[in-house]
């Protein structure tokens, strides 16, 4: 079964044209990620399968429901690029405040186990809005994965993160059962928490599969990024 | 290069053709003004005048707390403060900058002024933009308490011209022209010569930096309510969002903080029971100060419903809510928090028999906050980041904005049981389409998600 469904999407902003006629699938428990050059369509992606934007064209489906549904939004977490949590509350009350407004039973206990799980206990009382940006991800991070998503969107999720976060940031989320579709343009990131690639530009899926295959698509010796940087050229 | 500066300062600010249009519109409203000045009746003139010097006094003395958002952005901080021009060029290009920003947004006030004292009123908003863009330059590095004693000083001395001292700079409007005009001018050449002297990029960057702290002692408890709509309002009235766009359509300054609710009742007591003795003491005529109870509460609820989802996540409200389900949940949620600021002030109102005007406080008010909100959210909505940039279309929904308070103030001139109804209705049609439509709020987040800003 398919978890995210995109089928002949299209999106504009005035005389941008961002998405066109794009289409692809993920299955459940599927590892994928949306790989592009700037401008690509990414994070207009991202925000359509969140139910943030709506398409103009086309057909999106997340398990078969509307992306936006309220039964969605119970299973679902997603990160935006550069996100910025409540920045007048503590690391402590941004938690324990998306856990109340999710119903999450014990609030408090949840949200000392996401700080605990991201390094956050020590900047618990300190307020978002003053946090180094790498903690702020953190936080962003442990909001968006407070409800042990189904399906988890994010988008450039290792941004401002020191190399030691981004490794436990990683180990957190391969140990995750869950659908992902991590947005980047580090290829680096994508091998590391994905084992397939969707490459998209100017809006339309230009390739996709297995990393093993993106690989196998390079000569001898030649990094993976090189492979990705001549299918992205190959459309102009 | 002077001209390129300040050029570049207000067209980052005030787009050319929303700056044309104040100009006009003002320059309608002034020779509409004029003739009509030899022939208003006294207490219309007096009322004027009074309003005037209110106006200003409180255009001037919030400018005080405008040293972020209204003057430097984001933007001129980390760019134009990099630029290889000497920085008393830089500084002084801001401030003359701001001054035409401001000019051009309290312009349209002129005609008040010309109406409290003719043709020599459209000077006024002039010296005023002089020390409005000037104050926050030269009092940014104080401290927060320092800023209110030289707002309190200030606004003292702008407000004793109400009643007829004349050594105040609003003098002229009590009939000391030479001596209110003489002290306008000092004071405002004066600021702005201090203010070029007195503003350092560098020190003001140290001081942004540095003033900030972030460790909190008493921590907000969201986990003994159960539905999103208490767990929202427990937010609100723990955390006080407050904006000012003082001179009607400009974003002076939005502030964030945590507040204790009790200090916050406390001052509206304050001003509760001060609104009774001057009832009771019979200081003014009953329907002037409720007219004044109006614009005092209003701009109170316009302040607070102005700042509407300045430092919201509206990425991470999506996560968990739908649109509709969490403007609803907002909306009803701020009204609430709003009426439990003004409370106080209402049940002075209804202890000094104006029952009707206290439910007005009470219960209009907060609704009229949401039809506000709505507006704005949408429309208006201020950036924390930045410094907005005006347009044409925000100048009309300012006036839109207005529809609720037109309704209050005929309750106030009007303060029945029939007519407070009558105006309760109006208000619940006028919020409820906001209650209704999921696509409204989906092309509010649509708009948000998508905004450079």
């Amino acid at each position: 079964m398919n978890c995210i469904t995109l089928v002949n999407v299209y999106k504009r902003f005035g005389s941008i044209e961002a998405l066109r006629d794009l289409s692809f699938s993920i299955p459940c428990g599927g590892r994928y990620a949306l790989l592009g050059p700037n401008g690509a369509g990414k994070s207009t992606t991202m925000k359509i399968l969140a139910g943030m934007l709506k398409p103009d064209q086309g057909d999106v489906f997340i398990k078969g429901l509307k992306p936006g549904d309220k039964q969605v939004k119970r299973i679902m977490g997603y990160l935006p690029e550069d996100p910025m949590p409540y920045r007048i509350l503590t690391v402590r009350e941004n938690l324990e405040y998306i856990a109340a407004l999710r119903g999450i039973p014990n609030p408090k206990e949840k949200a000392r186990e996401m700080m605990e799980k991201l390094d956050l206990v020590q900047c618990e009382n300190i307020q978002a809005g003053k946090l180094s940006r790498g903690n702020q991800q953190k936080l962003a991070i442990a909001l968006v994965l407070l409800h042990n998503p189904e399906i988890v969107l994010l988008d450039e999720p290792l941004n401002y993160l020191d190399i030691p976060t981004q490794e436990k940031v990683i180990g957190m989320l391969r140990q995750m059962n869950a659908t992902f579709l991590v947005s980047t343009h580090i290829m680096s990131i994508a091998t590391r928490l994905t084992d397939h690639v969707i490459v998209i530009s100017r809006g339309s899926v230009i390739w996709s599969g297995s990393i093993v295959d993106l690989k196998s698509m390079g000569r001898e010796d030649e990094p993976i990024e090189s492979v990705v940087a001549r299918l992205m050229s190959s459309v102009g | 290069m002077w001209g390129k500066l300040i050029k570049f300062v207000i067209f980052s600010r005030i787009p050319k053709r929303s700056f044309i249009l104040y100009v006009f519109i003002s320059a309608i409203l002034v020779a509409m003004t004029l003739p009509s000045y030899d022939f208003e009746p006294p207490h219309v003139i007096t009322e004027f005048s009074l309003f005037s010097i209110f106006y200003s006094s409180i255009l001037v003395t919030t400018s005080i707390f405008n040293t972020r958002f209204g003057m430097v952005s984001k933007s001129d901080s980390d760019f134009l403060a990099m630029l290889p021009i000497d920085d008393r060029m830089l500084v002084t290009s801001v401030i003359i900058g701001s001054i035409v920003v401001n000019l051009a947004l309290s312009i349209l006030f002129v005609s008040w002024f010309v109406l409290s004292i003719g043709l020599y009123g459209i000077f006024i908003p002039f010296l005023l933009s002089l020390i409005s863009a000037s104050l926050p330059a030269i009092t940014y590095s104080l401290s927060i308490k320092r800023k209110v004693l030289v707002a309190l000083g200030i606004a003292g001395w702008f407000l004793l011209a109400g009643v007829g001292f004349p050594f105040s700079p609003m003098s002229m409007f009590v009939g000391y022209d030479t001596i209110g005009f003489s002290l306008l001018i000092t004071l405002s050449l004066s600021s702005f010569f201090l203010a070029i002297k007195r503003f350092s990029f560098t020190n003001y960057s140290n001081i942004i930096i540095t003033s900030e702290k972030g460790e909190v002692k008493e921590q907000i408890n969201f986990t003994k309510v159960r539905y999103p709509l208490l767990v929202m309002l427990v937010k609100n009235l723990n955390v006080l969002e407050v904006g000012g766009r003082v001179n009607f359509m400009d974003t002076i300054t939005y502030v964030t903080k945590r507040v204790k609710l009790w200090q916050i009742l406390l001052i509206t007591s304050l001003m509760g029971a001060t609104i009774y003795f001057a009832y009771i003491l019979k200081i003014i005529g009953i329907f002037t100060l409720n007219f004044y109870v109006i614009i005092i509460t209003w701009i109170l609820t316009v302040s607070l419903s102005s700042s509407a989802l300045i430092s919201e996540p509206i990425w991470l409200d999506m996560n968990v809510m739908t649109p509709l389900e969490f403007f609803r949940n907002y909306l009803i949620s701020k009204a609430i928090a709003l009426a439990v600021v003004l409370l106080p002030i209402g049940l002075f109102e209804v202890l000094s028999s104006q029952v009707v005007l206290g439910f007005t406080v009470m219960v209009d008010l907060p609704l009229s906050s949401i039809f506000v909100m709505s507006l704005n959210s949408r429309f208006y909505r201020a950036s924390f980041q930045n410094i907005q940039t005006i347009t044409a279309g925000r100048f009309l929904v300012s006036f839109l904005s207005i529809i609720p308070f037109v309704v209050l103030e005929v309750i106030a001139f009007l303060p029945y049981l029939s007519v407070f109804i009558i105006g309760t209705v109006v208000l619940l049609v006028l919020d409820l389409p906001f209650f209704l439509s999921s696509s409204y709020w989906q092309s509010t987040v649509e708009k948000i998600m998508t905004s450079v800003t």
